[in-house]
């Protein structure tokens, strides 16, 4: 495991474009002893001391600048089609090679303004990305281990906010069955809700349940990297919703890793 | 902009034309110039505006003064500014990419008050990188620098550029090139033929930059090709074969009639030629005949 972390390390993150920000542009050099006068139709008398330059502008750390494009189709994390957006230099190059942007002139405006109509609008530049993240998402749920309790919207919100993702109470559709507890059987197991995100895009989420206890002796054991593996629904209905997202591929393991998979403990062998 | 003040472009341009035109001859390239004399008009007038007007070329790696007269705190004596050009060096390699107009400075640095100036080249930052050209419908892999990728931004692409720009910004041979190779396609309208109306507004709006076919053949040469050209076109047209071919060819000519047309007037006056003409030679037959 802890070679596989290194791995990661070691390569560089090529995806985001954001980690190319230095670029080196034109050396701009001055004399230091200036020229003196030449007559007409002669040539300025060079010493080698009209040689010595001083390095006005430097060519090793500049600040990428912001290039404005059009956008011709809708672009993650940076605008819908039609707009012309402010992004770096290379993002910007890279956008109209693939044929996502162009040059901002008022010829290519009047040029894409057509096709522009035409695409899909989502409510945000945000939404497709957040939704991709949603569709990976695996939500733990810690519910009591002793006390009973049915599930609300609200603890999915509480939950989503455990995991760093604000979700107002509003958003969050509940499955059609009521989940009721402390029950062992759920221990682990999957259930689906949607989210939309601002009242038009719908998005399921995975959910699983965890009971949770104060007491350190009444502790479940803990399951390593659970999250990562795949695990059965609570209800059979709910199959076919779970091949509509990502499948969720277990990681290759290293030869030296002495990790198994976990293995949920029935309600039984608890008891 | 005018960068050079001193020399020819200082003089005032009444005075100027007192003057001879040779006094401002800049005696640089000498063989170059030499061979160039010989070439025709067309590739001459590339010449001169890709190596040969320094005077009109923007400066890259220094900054002009703009400022027409400059006073000495000092004294108060006020003196004309004279922008002395800077000399970059232009190596081989940068035929092979385009540079926007970057260049090598070779110069002196002193570091220190008490240190002897030491030599050093600022040389441009180069990559690779990939840039498409609408005219050619190509994408091309180049070595560039930040400035040329600025500069294809500025003009809102590769085709803008290229033919917006004169040769002695483009520098480079390959830029040339692409460029002659964009303004043949827009001459013959040999681009865009899925998109005729697209083909229209390009034709329009680089209609002011088109050059005549006869100079565009001799555009983005250099010298060595353009001499290499003047000598094949001259090989093409000369009538190599030799002269012993020709006479041969005539004569088999003249054989080939004689034998296909014997007719006997001709034979018999041929024969009367040759009794006519041995018998002046001959003294012995006269003598025969008179005895």
């Amino acid at each position: 495991m802890a070679l596989n972390v290194c791995r990661r390390l070691t390569i560089p993150s090529i995806a985001s474009l954001n980690n190319f920000q230095q670029v080196r542009t034109t050396y701009v050099v001055k004399r230091r002893n200036p020229v003196g006068l030449t007559k007409p139709h002669k040539f300025a008398s060079l010493r080698s001391k009209h040689f010595v330059y001083d390095t006005v502008e430097d060519n090793q750390t500049k600040p990428q600048k912001m290039l404005h494009v059009l956008l011709r189709k809708y672009v993650e994390d940076i605008g819908q089609a039609g707009e012309v957006v402010p992004v770096k230099e290379q993002t910007g190059r890279l956008l109209i090679m693939t044929n996502r942007a162009a040059y901002p002139s008022k010829e290519n405006i009047e040029r894409f303004g057509q096709d522009v109509n035409e695409q899909v609008t989502y409510s945000s530049k945000y939404v497709v990305s957040t939704m991709q993240l949603l569709s990976k998402f695996v939500l733990n749920i810690s519910m009591n281990k002793d006390t009973p309790w049915t599930l609300e919207p609200w603890h999915i919100r509480s939950s989503f906010r455990k995991a760093k993702v604000h979700v107002p109470e509003s958003a969050i559709t509940m499955p059609e069955h009521v989940i009721t507890g402390p029950d062992m059987a759920l221990e682990g197991k999957e259930f689906y809700i949607t989210v939309t995100i601002n009242g038009k895009e719908k998005q399921t989420v995975r959910c699983r349940i965890h009971h949770w206890a104060t007491n350190l002796s009444e502790k479940l054991p803990r399951v390593r990297d659970h999250w990562k593996f795949p695990a059965d629904t609570i209800f059979a209905e709910d199959k076919e919703v779970a091949k509509t997202l990502p499948v969720i591929t277990p990681p290759v393991l290293d030869e030296d890793d002495n990790f198994k998979p976990p293995v949920r403990r029935s309600a039984t062998t608890l008891k | 902009m005018s960068t050079v003040s001193n020399g020819y472009l200082a003089i005032h341009p009444s005075i100027r034309k007192l003057l001879h035109p040779s006094r401002f001859k800049i005696h640089r390239r000498q063989w170059d110039r030499a061979k160039v004399a010989q070439l025709p008009i067309e590739y001459q007038k590339f010449y001169t505006e890709w190596l040969d007007s320094e005077e009109k070329e923007t400066p890259v790696h220094w900054i002009p003064r703009t400022e027409k007269w400059d006073r000495n705190p000092e004294t108060g004596e006020v003196k004309p500014v004279q922008n002395e050009p800077y000399i970059i060096n232009y190596p081989v390699e940068m035929h092979e990419g385009i540079w926007g107009g970057e260049g090598v400075i070779q110069g002196l640095v002193k570091r220190g008050k008490w240190t002897s100036p030491v030599p050093k080249y600022w040389t441009p930052t180069l990559k690779r990188s990939i840039v498409f050209s609408e005219i050619l419908d190509k994408y091309f892999s180049v070595v560039v620098t930040e400035r040329a990728l600025r500069l294809i931004d500025e003009h809102h692409g590769l085709d803008s550029y290229l033919i917006t720009t004169p040769a002695y910004d483009l520098k480079s041979l390959l830029a040339l090139k692409l460029k002659r190779q964009m303004l043949m396609a827009l001459l013959d309208k040999n681009f865009c033929h899925k998109n005729p109306t697209r083909q229209k507004e390009l034709m329009e709006k680089f209609k002011e930059y088109l050059i005549p076919r006869a100079e565009l053949d001799w555009y983005g040469l250099s010298v060595v090709e353009a001499v290499e050209k003047e000598k094949q076109m001259k090989e093409a047209k000369q009538d190599c074969t030799p002269l012993k071919v020709k006479l041969r060819q005539e004569l088999f000519q003249k054989l080939k009639q004689e034998r296909d047309t014997p007719s006997d007037s001709q034979a018999e006056g041929v024969s009367a030629t040759t009794t006519s003409w041995m018998s002046k030679l001959n003294p012995f037959s006269k003598s025969a005949e008179a005895r």
